[in-house]
């Protein structure tokens, strides 16, 4: 049916929500169209019945003491710490995994650097080579004493529980 | 009503009533209340909660939830009122947070979607019996609406805000306003001619 596509249409222009060139096609349609008008018109007094409905006082019994309990939620705390009532949230399962797994990641990765911070290369003396790859010392210039760094590092880390202490050996 | 007539066709067509309050003294309330002045809250929250219950119960459907969710926007207002410009209107700003909470609380019961007429308890917050039936069918009609249906014909048709204010507290374009509130419009007419067809035949059989 060609009048389906202007039952939009009616809905808008009802309530003055049609442009224009819409409204124009509309009103073209409703000079030759007596189902539109009628429908256009069953519509209008719809509108009117919502409006009507709209526009009906509120019971007073709805909004008795509704102030009282807003001021009496909002007196006793700082105007920043009051909150509407919520539940409070379990502790996620995925959370306390997430938690535990940056806490590894932190222990391996402190693992693996910690010998790597021992032989800074920065402490160590480049040796000025020539293109044989022999060391070429420069008269004056003397090497400071390094550390030795083959000999193995043992971490010891304590927790609370004396049962439990994590070992770390490097080379 | 004035009356209008187009093609031919005599249309009345309702006047627009703000339901709002209306500006002036309300400006300096919300200075006073952002200042942290309590009996300037007190007002704001007297002036301003017939447009917010009435937001409520339409989004809702029953006046416990209603209630409810009222005391929720006034405590969410309270919070945020010192970070809110006075020299704004309010009511677009309430109307966001109605909104909000009456999302939030219906998503929690999750019947946004799964909203049948059965669940709906009933409303009865007409003093007179006819507005009253009235708008129970009207309540039950909006309970077929999507969300965001619901939200723009609320807030276009029974609150009178504009299409522009609208588009504006919804956060979407004029456009999609206009098609939102088609579709709802036919959709609320249809449930309220079907709810007259039944209730003519059950006449009809009695």
């Amino acid at each position: 049916m060609t009048c389906d596509r202007f039952r939009f249409d009616i809905a808008l222009w009802v309530e003055n929500d049609l442009s224009g060139w819409r409204a124009r096609r509309l009103q073209r349609h409703l000079r030759k169209c007596p189902h539109c008008q009628a429908y256009a018109e069953s519509f209008r007094r719809h509108q009117a019945t919502v409006k009507q409905v709209a526009a009906e006082p509120i019971d007073d019994t709805l909004a008795a003491g509704l102030v009282e309990a807003v001021m009496a939620r909002t007196k006793s705390a700082d105007a920043q710490k009051v909150q509407p009532v919520r539940r409070p949230r379990p502790v996620s399962a995925y959370r306390t995994a997430a938690v535990a797994a940056g806490l590894a990641l932190a222990l391996v990765a402190a693992w693996l650097l910690y010998p790597w911070t021992l032989q800074r290369p920065m402490d160590v003396p480049r040796p000025l080579t020539a293109t044989t790859g022999n060391p070429v010392e420069k008269p004056g210039l003397t090497h400071p004493a390094v550390p030795p760094v083959n000999k193995p590092v043992m971490v010891k880390l304590l927790t609370d529980d004396p049962n439990v202490v994590f070992v770390m050996l490097s080379e | 009503m004035s009356e209008r007539i187009t093609g031919g066709l005599l249309v009345a067509m309702p006047e627009f009533e703000p339901a709002l309050p209306q500006p002036g003294a309300t400006d300096e309330l919300i200075a006073r209340a952002t200042a942290g002045d309590r009996p300037a809250f007190e007002l704001l929250v007297r002036r301003t909660q017939s447009l917010v219950l009435r937001t409520a119960l339409h989004l809702l459907g029953n006046r416990e939830d209603a209630r409810d969710a009222t005391q929720d926007v006034f405590i969410r207002m309270y919070n945020y009122l010192p970070g809110f410009n006075p020299e704004r209107p309010i009511e677009p700003w309430l109307y966001k947070i109605t909104l909000n909470v009456c999302r939030d609380m219906l998503r929690k019961r999750a019947r946004w979607h799964a909203g049948s007429a059965a669940e709906t308890r009933p409303v009865a917050v007409f003093p007179r019996p006819e507005a009253r039936e009235r708008h129970e069918l009207l309540i039950r009609a909006l309970d077929t609406l999507s969300e965001r249906e619901r939200a723009a014909i609320v807030l276009r048709d029974f609150e009178g805000v504009s299409t522009e204010e609208t588009a504006q507290i919804l956060n979407i374009r004029q456009v999609t306003v206009r098609t939102l509130i088609s579709r709802a419009r036919i959709k609320l007419k249809q449930a309220c001619d079907a709810h007259v067809r039944a209730e003519q035949g059950d006449h009809h059989d009695v």
